[in-house]
């Protein structure tokens, strides 16, 4: 194991797993003291009548303040505001995030303006403008990928003024994350696949990136040992609740890794990508974790062949001489694209050209991709990538990414 | 590593800063929770070795006031903890810097008891009284004279005992100018204990994810590293990864609960001179041969905590555990020859063999405070008197 010349890791975050973890909840506000949550959470979670699970586990044990269930997809300033109104009408004292990115981030910037009194949240963002611990908050995640149940940043968008304020401290990472098995019992086997693939990226970038270190090396690995073992068994079996929860711990796993350790390229692409299609986060993920590996590999390629232990065990590992290491590995993360395709019927995209929109249109047409190439240049994720990339190289993955064809070695810079 | 998916908690808030400068780095993190006067404690003996000198050195560009207190003896009381407190309120102290390991720490987070709240809480807290209040930052800079339970919930005072997870440090600092080459038998020592910890985590029936990646860490740097540093004073990366090595060690240990291994370490200690590490690695390797001997199939990944993954895949399935005690008792064997005076046997430690009988007893004062079956702890306790290393 290597220990870098200096490096830092920090997740404060409490986590309490399980499939009855959801009950632990009025104790552990006990604990910080907190008498009258508020949840917050958006009306598919509402609907998929998780917040009733989360109601039904907490029972006459607290008083709910209020239920706030009108989280948008797209939150912003106003909102936030909103809810921060509805948070002190009520007299909460404590906040229950129970949802996705959006809600998560929406529950932070609630935080910021309930306990630091803020009119302006604007002053608080930036790293280091919070100085002293928020108000208690619960991460109840309902999928098993974005990891943001232990991270530290927020997103808050001003749609009047164009502003994306990104808000980054110690302090607003949540006390505590429930990873209890119920929350994800009902995702669609593509959104289980498209989110579990997420967190593998996680962990695969922090492993092989420039900063990685101890700890994000120890938590990464966990997680992909568990994504490998469990997320095309649970595509094919939503119902399998050890592998729900093992699920949950890998994302979180996951999350700690690449929050102590940054990420690359696949996510630089996947921003690009999502900015300008509209594709779900998760889904630019798959499609474009092999190649992460592929254009990488001549910089990482030792510590890109570690990954096979985690991914295809001890057996594999041991069967496949080290020079081999990295193709297995590559061809690995291709096959579980391929065996999450066929599980989820079809709707597990595994190239560009195969994700379709809303309407069922082609979403990536792929006239797009040099807009795509541009918008990358952007995007600060590039600074930890092991090998460096221009336009055209952004250009030339995202066409392999599109057809779904292997890079071609000899473009790649050395 | 195969495991029972099941309910757990964990919990780990210390921000790490390991590696070069990292001390410069300290005042940016104590300014960002609102301090800029620290207190910062440590022994005579380190104060000696220059080691508050490279703490000031190293706050020099920072607008910090500091405070010294370089007189922590090697067993802290209540009577210090009052005399410390008035010291603090009296200069307007708002953080602390715990400089060592050992009965630093242990004062220092007595201290942060009595500061952040009253001093009455120290007691109140041994009564079973949880803390109420949020306790001022306390960082932690550690160096290879541990105690094993620096970066925990524990803390022992003269007679008291104070477990909170407030206590854990917000920060720790490894820093290579207060990680000096330390004598031998000190970095065996530190090692052997965080192994016993890593191991004792790693065939605990309730690990999970976290503290497995937890024990693997300390487990892989502690097997990568200890001979090196023992052998070559000049390896500073090695002792890095030692103090490292300690601090995942601790945290799995602390998520889980002390294994019975390291209780008797600590209490055979508390009647001979020797330190608590060294003991530990005596009765490690007949507590590994007990196991095994009980074994589940949940636990034939030890050897890839102790030989890493190469050395564990290339193994074959039913020899594998015994390879992981082979590996633990050659290392064991190595440290015997290199440190001086390493005892071979727990009878070595001038130990009589009736004398062992108290510490079977759970729950006695001399005895382990878990629940573990007398026979087990009898049969382990004989081995390692009647066995010479």
């Amino acid at each position: 194991m290597d220990l870098p010349g200096y490096y830092e890791y920090h997740c404060s975050v409490k986590i309490i797993a399980g499939h009855d973890a959801l009950e632990r909840i009025p104790g552990i506000l006990r604990d910080l003291h907190a008498r009258r949550p508020m949840i917050v959470t958006d009306k598919g979670v509402a609907g998929a009548g998780l917040v009733n699970i989360v109601l039904g586990a907490i029972k006459d044990q607290l008083t709910i303040g209020a239920v706030a269930d009108d989280v948008p997809p797209d939150s912003d300033l106003r909102v936030v505001n909103r809810l921060a109104a509805l948070y002190r009408e009520q007299n909460c004292d404590a906040l229950i995030a129970v949802g996705g990115g959006s809600v998560m981030d929406t529950a932070k910037g609630i935080n910021i303006v309930v306990s630091e009194n803020a009119d302006d949240l604007m002053k608080f963002s930036g790293a280091g403008a919070l100085k002293r611990p928020l108000k208690p908050l619960v991460a109840v995640p309902t999928t098993a990928g974005t990891g943001s149940e232990v991270t530290l940043v927020a997103v808050v968008k001003d749609h009047e003024r164009h502003l994306k304020m990104a808000f980054v401290s110690y302090f607003l990472l949540p006390d505590v994350s429930i990873l209890d098995s119920r929350m994800t019992l009902s995702l669609p086997a593509a959104i289980t696949a498209a989110t579990g693939m997420d967190a593998l990226t996680h962990a695969v970038e922090a492993y092989y990136g420039l900063s990685k270190n101890p700890l994000s090396d120890a938590t990464a690995l966990a997680a992909i040992r568990l994504i490998s073992g469990n997320l095309v068994k649970v595509t094919r079996n939503p119902a399998d609740r050890e592998a729900r929860l093992a699920m949950a711990n890998a994302a979180a796993l996951a999350g700690m890794a690449f929050s102590n350790s940054m990420v690359g390229m696949v996510h630089t692409l996947g921003h690009a990508t999502g900015s300008v299609c509209g594709v779900p986060h998760g889904v630019c993920m798959a499609i474009l974790l092999p190649y992460g590996l592929e254009y990488n590999r001549h910089k990482r390629e030792a510590v890109m062949g570690e990954l096979l232990f985690p991914m295809g065990g001890a057996d594999v590992f041991a069967g496949t001489p080290r020079e081999q290491r990295t193709d297995r590995v590559i061809a690995y993360v291709r096959q579980i694209n391929q065996d999450l395709h066929d599980a989820s019927g079809g709707r597990h995209a595994r190239f560009f050209k195969e994700v379709l929109d809303r309407e069922g249109k082609p979403a990536v047409p792929r006239e797009r991709l040099t807009d795509i190439a541009r918008t990358a240049l952007g995007d600060g994720s590039i600074f930890y990538n092991p090998e460096e990339l221009d336009y055209d190289d952004f250009l030339m993955v995202l066409d392999a990414a599109w057809e779904g064809v292997a890079l071609d070695p000899g473009r790649i810079k050395t | 590593m195969l495991q029972k998916q099941s309910s757990y908690s964990f919990y780990s808030p210390t921000k790490v800063l390991s590696g070069n400068k990292a001390l410069e780095n300290l005042p940016v993190e104590l300014d960002g929770m609102n301090a800029v006067k620290p207190f910062i404690m440590t022994t005579p003996g380190l104060s000696v070795r220059g080691m508050e000198k490279v703490m000031a050195a190293a706050f020099a560009d920072s607008d910090l006031t500091i405070g010294v207190f370089a007189g922590v003896p090697p067993r802290p009381d209540l009577k210090l903890v009052r005399e410390l407190y008035g010291l603090y309120h009296d200069n307007g102290y708002d953080a602390i810097i715990a400089l060592g390991g050992g009965p630093v720490l242990d004062a220092a987070k007595a201290l942060n008891i009595a500061v952040s709240g009253r001093p009455e809480d120290l007691e109140s807290l041994t009564a079973g009284n949880p803390l109420t209040k949020k306790l001022r930052p306390l960082a932690a800079v550690l160096n290879l004279d541990l105690s094993g339970c620096e970066m925990t919930r524990y803390a022992t005072l003269g007679p008291l005992s104070l477990t909170s997870s407030a206590l854990i440090p917000d920060l720790m600092i490894i820093d290579p100018r207060t990680v000096p080459a330390e004598e031998r038998n000190i970095v065996a020592a530190a090692a052997l204990m965080s192994m016993t910890q890593a191991v004792e985590a790693c065939l605990h029936p309730s690990r999970n994810p976290l503290t497995d990646a937890y024990a693997y860490g300390a487990a892989r740097f502690i097997m990568e590293n200890t001979l090196n540093v023992i052998r070559n004073s000049s390896d500073r990366k090695g002792r890095l990864a030692l103090v490292n090595a300690a601090f995942f060690a601790q945290t799995a240990s602390d998520n889980l609960a002390p294994g019975m291994v390291y209780e008797l370490g600590m209490a055979i200690s508390r009647s001979c001179q020797i330190k608590p590490g060294l003991i530990m690695g005596l009765l490690l390797p007949h507590f590994l041969l007990l196991e095994m001997k009980m074994e589940t199939t949940a636990r034939n990944d030890l050897y890839l905590f102790v030989g890493g993954p190469e050395a564990f895949a290339g193994t074959m399935a039913e020899v594998s555990s015994r390879k992981a005690v082979d590996r633990i008792v050659e290392v064991l064997l190595e440290l015997q020859s290199l440190v001086p005076d390493f005892p071979r046997s727990i009878r070595d430690l001038g130990i009589k063999k009736e004398d062992l009988e108290g510490l079977v007893a759970p729950g006695s004062a001399a005895g382990v405070k878990g629940e573990y079956d007398p026979r087990d702890i009898r049969n382990i306790l004989e081995k390692a008197w009647e066995t010479r290393f």
